[in-house]
């Protein structure tokens, strides 16, 4: 080996060494994301993902629409992410036929990444909701309790699974699920990745109902991975590697 | 002679239930009440009732100013155009629960039931100034179907059957028609349906009203109590948060029959505390030549089985901040979370474990509250009052209910947060994470 070989190998071993967890994407596999969007008007969620959820971070993402999930696209992906919006809405533009693909999908392997709106969606406490995990919503009475930042306070699952080294994070609430556990005897438990350190009390919303409740959740669906973030790590300036960690936990692709 | 009758009025309630049940459609805004005479009180005081059902849930207590008479009612939160029942500085009291037999064909225009309530408050001092204000706007116009059931500061106590353009009055002081000294409405108007004025049970089996199971129930709660008469306590406690799944059948564990232990799921749709009440208020009235400021709304925010009643009067400089808020009042937005928590089959049923827990717990407050207006009241009425006492055992009431509210909430959360759940997956240890920069 010459001198200029040995250079070069030491340099991309230094290199190497110094970025551990940046993803470089020529020769990677690409996680194959498709982001649930019915209504653009709605949410900003897919416009905020499809920022970095980029080949260069290891993913490529687009926008499936309902139909599209009724027509059987998931198949070509690896993880589905239902975005903020409105779960309810989202249940019912995709019909029964596109709630039976989703849930099929996940349970066949695929991941599921539910975002405030698709935590609902998630969720076994609605009669629209998918039931992919065991997981209740508390004070739903006053779920449109209001906007704002708020600090999460991750468990020690959660900074390896979020890839945080910090176990409290800020983040932007915006009328998310409160997650408490639900006990359906079909359904494994979950595991709390966070809770709530802080909380957002407006519109009639009674204090102390929040903090504490839980924030990310995950568990599996069959063979699928599901993950939950109520809050939104995705919008601009956000904790955005929490989010796409999550997405790449959910996943399952080897690495 | 009193067993076989009661024995009797069970049968002829539980027929009657089953047959509202079969072919009575449900009532979306509707409410319970009573108008009772010093004649059938304790303490020889009128009182007043109202169990307020409809789907604004949302409620706060206010002051109406603006007008003749200062008052305080509780009111849909944020708004000041309706008074749903309240008081103002003269002692008079006025509710109402709503009649739609009353309405009639031609278009009407004026002020609806809360706004009237409201016009009432702010320029009506006795029983009989309201009465004249119906007369006045029988022909300037309302756009009213509902009983208004008020009282006042001089012993006065009636009922108004109240359309749009009449009104027909039920004096609550007269034996001939209330003979127990209670008028007790629902949702029907009994000059609409062509029943006596305080109609039996048997009068009403033989027809399909509207409510009638509720107006049954509440007068066999007014028809029970002790020989001494009808107390604000009772009414507090046993009227407002009646379950009763069949007239004079209280559901086992609840308020009127503690001695079993609560089914898991009730069905409270048709009881008086029900599924769509959203507040109470109960008054309590002064004798002839007392002092009307002592007069006294007892306000519940949320449903009265989940909540707890506050005592407040209008002379006060100002009302206590867990019961107020422009989008919803801090005690009433607990108990509305507790409620919607406690919802199972789509909010038809209650968790009652959820409800044991608040009464072991909030209910003692109250009766510390309750002890403590009492003894207040009974030294106002022999020394004379003043504001800022009433302000000062407002407030302080209004903490204490706050906290102990606040502390169920807590404790719910906990439960909530703890239950016993199947275990979560295991899975394998993360290798690699995404750092976005």
């Amino acid at each position: 080996m010459n001198k200029f070989s040995q250079a070069i190998l030491l340099t991309s071993l230094l290199m190497l060494m110094a970025m551990p967890t940046i993803v470089i994407a020529e020769n990677v596999q690409l996680v194959r994301v498709a982001i649930y969007d019915y209504s653009e008007e709605i949410s900003n969620g897919p416009s905020n993902l499809l920022r970095f959820l980029i080949p260069e971070h290891g993913f490529s993402a687009q926008r499936v629409s309902p139909e599209q999930i009724q027509e059987g696209c998931l198949k070509e992906f690896d993880v589905l992410i239902m975005p903020g919006g409105s779960g309810s809405k989202q249940s019912e533009k995709l019909q029964e036929s596109g709630r039976a693909q989703v849930k099929e999908f996940v349970r066949n392997g695929g991941g599921y990444v539910g975002i405030c709106a698709g935590s609902y969606l998630a969720s076994s406490h609605y009669s629209w909701s998918l039931s992919l995990i065991n997981a209740k919503v508390w004070d739903r009475e006053h779920w449109a309790r209001g906007q704002g930042t708020v600090s999460l306070c991750l468990t020690s699952s959660g900074c390896e699974v979020l890839g945080s080294k910090q176990n409290e994070v800020d983040v932007y609430y915006g009328q998310g699920p409160l997650l408490v556990p639900d006990n359906q005897s079909d359904l494994p438990g979950y595991e709390v990745l966070a809770s709530y350190g802080s909380e957002i009390a407006k519109k009639g919303a009674p204090v102390e109902a929040m903090i504490d409740t839980h924030a990310v959740i995950r568990s599996k669906y069959g063979e699928g991975r599901v993950i939950c973030f109520s809050p939104h790590p995705e919008t601009k300036d956000g904790p955005n590697s929490l989010m796409a960690s999550g997405i790449y936990w959910a996943a399952q692709v080897k690495p | 002679m009193r067993a076989r009758q009661k024995q009797l009025t069970i049968r002829a309630g539980v027929i009657l239930w089953a047959t509202l049940l079969v072919f009575l459609p449900s009532v979306v805004t509707a409410c319970t009440t009573a108008v009772i005479s010093g004649r059938a009180t304790v303490d020889g005081r009128p009182i007043l009732w109202k169990n307020r059902d409809t789907s604004s849930r949302r409620n706060e207590v206010a002051f109406i100013e603006g007008g003749e008479l200062r008052a305080i009612a509780v009111v849909n939160a944020g708004s000041r155009s309706s008074a749903w029942m309240g008081v103002n500085e003269a002692g008079f009291c006025i509710e109402n629960s709503v009649s739609r037999d009353l309405k009639i064909e031609e278009k009407t225009s004026g002020p609806g039931n809360g706004g009237f309530m409201k016009l009432a408050l702010q320029t009506c001092r006795t029983v009989e100034e309201f009465r004249l204000l119906l007369e006045k706007t029988n022909t300037s116009g309302r756009s009213t179907v509902s009983n208004y059931g008020v009282i006042d500061a001089h012993g006065g106590a009636a009922l108004f059957e109240t359309g749009p353009k009449s009104f027909k009055m039920f004096d609550a002081n007269d034996p001939d028609i209330a003979p127990d000294g209670f008028l007790v409405r629902s949702n029907f108007a009994t000059t609409a349906q062509g029943v006596s004025p305080q109609p039996t049970l048997e009068e009403l089996s033989e027809k399909t009203i509207v409510s009638a199971d509720r107006f049954s129930q509440a007068c066999t709660l007014l028809s029970s109590p002790d020989e001494a008469g009808i107390s604000i306590e009772y009414m507090i406690r046993n009227v407002c948060r009646d379950l009763s799944d069949t007239p004079g059948v209280p559901v086992c564990g609840s308020v009127n029959d503690p001695s079993g232990k609560l089914p898991e799921i009730i069905n409270a749709d048709s009881m008086i505390s029900r599924t769509t009440t959203v507040s109470a208020a109960v008054f309590h009235g002064v004798k002839a030549g007392e002092d009307p400021l002592m007069t006294t709304m007892w306000a519940f925010l949320g449903d009265p089985k989940f909540s707890i009643a506050v005592p407040c009067w209008t002379s006060m400089s100002d009302i206590a901040s867990p019961l107020v808020g422009e989008s919803e009042a801090p005690i009433g937005a607990i108990a509305n979370t507790m409620r919607g928590w406690s919802f199972v089959d789509g909010g038809n049923g209650v968790d009652s474990t959820v409800l044991t827990g608040i009464w072991s717990d909030v209910w003692k407050v109250e009766d510390q509250i309750l002890s403590a207006t009492a003894k207040a009241r009974s030294k106002w009425e022999s020394k004379g009052g003043n504001p800022r006492d009433m302000n000062a055992v407002h407030m302080e009431s209004a903490r204490r209910s706050y906290h102990a509210m606040l502390t169920e909430l807590r404790q719910l959360k906990n439960a909530a947060l703890t239950i016993k759940t199947p275990a979560p997956p295991k899975f394998e240890p993360v290798t690699k994470t995404i750092l976005v920069p």
